[in-house]
């Protein structure tokens, strides 16, 4: 897959996942996300009106399905199980574009 | 530099690589405290034609706990922003800069100083003391900056009152043989006791030619404790704070040609309390994850301060100069009093600076001392009770300071029937400040007018 390629696929993706997870769950608390290394949580800001310019899906265990989304200063972690398979399964078919 | 360069990452990231922290009793303001953050080792005055400066997508805090438990209780926070006026020169100015708004001066930085209140809980609240306060521009030379030290004085900011706060390039005011120590610990006015012996010979500073970028602070001592009043004597609890600075960068950075975005929580890459402590006490296998937790997380790395590697260095680096300390084996209680809890009342008469059992690797100030009338640089192994490890300050001679402390000379607070070797008070590296080039000031912000490339180009 050449890189201009992958390229527009990972941004499509990451704004489809990002609208996927804005539309059909209920963001949780920023504030939840993972504090492991003693960093300050930061504060709950949910997203209203348009997505910013930026948004990025981070698959942060596969196994447990848990997910961030980062975009602006924030970031919010869930599980979402069918959001990582749909990402995982394009991930897998584009590699052996 | 207690702590230049002293993690792999770190290391690759000077705009966040924290130098040295100091945190003392204003000698010449006793009411008040100074507290110091240095970062981007190794500045050459040369180093044009950018320079340098802080990060912009760097959040910069000094972090104050009063209460013991190593969390934040008031933090200071430095964001900076650069505005260049004129993109069509490949130049850092065009003409001489003889103010801080000098047209011809055209990369400037300014800097908001935020307080806040109990960071990264829910209920942390923050106010704005000071928004787009100029940092000084760097000393070029006398063509460039030909009155620099009317313009770093100008960019000395006083708000509410007394306080002070300065951002911006300072003469790098730590000194250390850096190329013998890190040469297999040679200390060279004892080299010929080493076990590669060479002949004895004065130390050489290692920075006696570089500059730093350095944030200083100066707020009243009733800012700082507990409850916003004053200590009753050195014996008062809240008579002690914790103080450390840290550095953080945003989660992600995304780059894309034409642009660069970073996104997410800030997460934090570096930290420093103590001199020395990621620099000669963690192994380089922890020195990275070290740096991005906070210092309630430190009785992880108790182990390395009970036992530190370096106190088993000496004795096999200077063959016979150090019997007893190769028979201690004892967990080194003395060395976790000093760098993780503070010394407590009862052990070194009219001092303590115990801030309880919380392990946590901080600058732990007694603000009830006054400075002293005589100081050392010793600090309280000489009897110099206003210096490090109560706090530190600027001239302190941390190194030898904690060469002597590992080789032994503080066990006996822990154990009275422990005799030091001889040559263990006697460490150091050979230097004092007058190897620092530049005398320091007797006044905020302490260290010295930054060196310019044109006297003190590369190499000098």
């Amino acid at each position: 897959m050449n890189e201009v390629t992958r390229r527009g696929f990972i941004t499509k993706v990451s704004v489809a996942g990002a609208a996927a997870a804005i539309g059909g769950l209920a963001l949780p608390s920023a504030a939840q996300a993972s504090q492991s290394n003693g960093a300050p949580a930061a504060p709950d800001h949910r997203l209203k009106g348009a997505p910013p310019q930026d948004v990025v899906l981070h698959i942060r265990d596969a196994r447990t399905s848990e997910v961030a989304l980062i975009a602006g200063s924030e970031e919010y972690v869930f599980h979402d199980r069918q959001l990582v398979s749909s990402v995982l399964h394009k991930l897998n078919k584009s590699t052996k574009e | 530099m207690s702590s230049h360069r002293e993690a792999p990452e770190t290391s690759k990231d000077p705009v966040t690589d924290n130098t040295d922290v100091y945190a003392f009793v204003s000698p010449d303001a006793p009411d008040m405290v100074t507290m110091i953050a240095n970062y981007i080792p190794f500045e050459e005055p040369d180093g044009g034609p950018n320079f340098y400066e802080f990060g912009d997508d760097v959040l910069y805090m000094i972090h104050v706990d009063n209460d013991g438990d190593g969390i934040p209780n008031i933090s200071y926070q430095f964001e900076f922003t650069t505005e260049v006026s004129n993109k069509q020169t490949f130049l850092y100015n065009t003409g001489p800069i003889e103010s801080l708004d000098s047209a011809n001066w055209s990369r400037k930085q300014f800097y908001t100083l935020t307080k806040v209140l109990r960071w990264g809980q829910d209920d942390s609240e923050s106010v704005v003391l000071a928004t787009h306060v100029p940092s000084p521009p760097c000393n070029i030379g006398p063509r460039s900056t030909p009155n620099y030290k009317d313009l770093a004085d100008a960019a000395i900011h006083t708000f509410h009152s007394r306080r002070k706060v300065f951002a911006g390039q300072r003469k790098e005011g730590f000194y250390v043989d850096l190329g013998s120590i890190f040469d297999l610990g040679a200390l060279r006015p004892f080299q010929n006791l080493h076990l590669i012996p060479m002949a004895a010979a004065p130390g050489v500073n290692g920075t006696r030619a570089v500059n730093v970028h350095s944030m200083a602070l100066q707020v009243p001592i009733t800012d700082l404790t507990s409850d916003g009043t004053k200590p009753s004597g050195y014996d008062d609890p809240k008579a002690v704070i914790g103080v450390w600075a840290a550095a953080y960068r945003r989660k992600l950075r995304i780059r894309q040609q034409h642009r660069e975005v970073s996104s997410g929580p800030w997460v934090q890459v570096s930290r420093l309390g103590n001199p020395l402590f990621n620099e000669v006490v963690n192994p380089v296998g922890v020195k990275d994850s070290w740096n991005t937790f906070g210092p309630a997380y430190d009785s992880k790395y108790a182990e390395y301060v009970e036992h530190p590697e370096l106190a088993g260095l000496l004795p096999v680096l200077y063959p016979g100069v150090f019997p007893n300390l190769a028979k201690l084996k004892a967990a080194r209680a003395d060395l976790v009093a000093i760098l993780l809890t503070g010394i407590p009342d009862g052990l070194i008469e009219g001092f303590q600076n115990y801030t309880g059992t919380t392990q946590a690797d901080m600058l732990r100030l007694n603000m009830a001392i006054p400075p002293a009338k005589e100081p050392s640089i010793y600090g309280i192994l000489d009897g110099d009770l206003a210096g490090f490890p109560n706090g530190r300050r600027v001239p302190d001679d941390v190194t030898a300071i904690e060469l002597r402390a590992i080789a032994g000379v503080t066990y006996p607070l822990v154990d009275p029937t422990y005799t030091p070797d001889a040559a263990a008070g006697q460490l150091t590296d050979g230097l004092t400040p007058q190897n620092t080039r530049q005398k320091y000031l007797g006044h905020f912000p302490y260290l010295a007018t930054p060196l310019n490339g044109f006297d003190v180009p590369r190499g000098s």
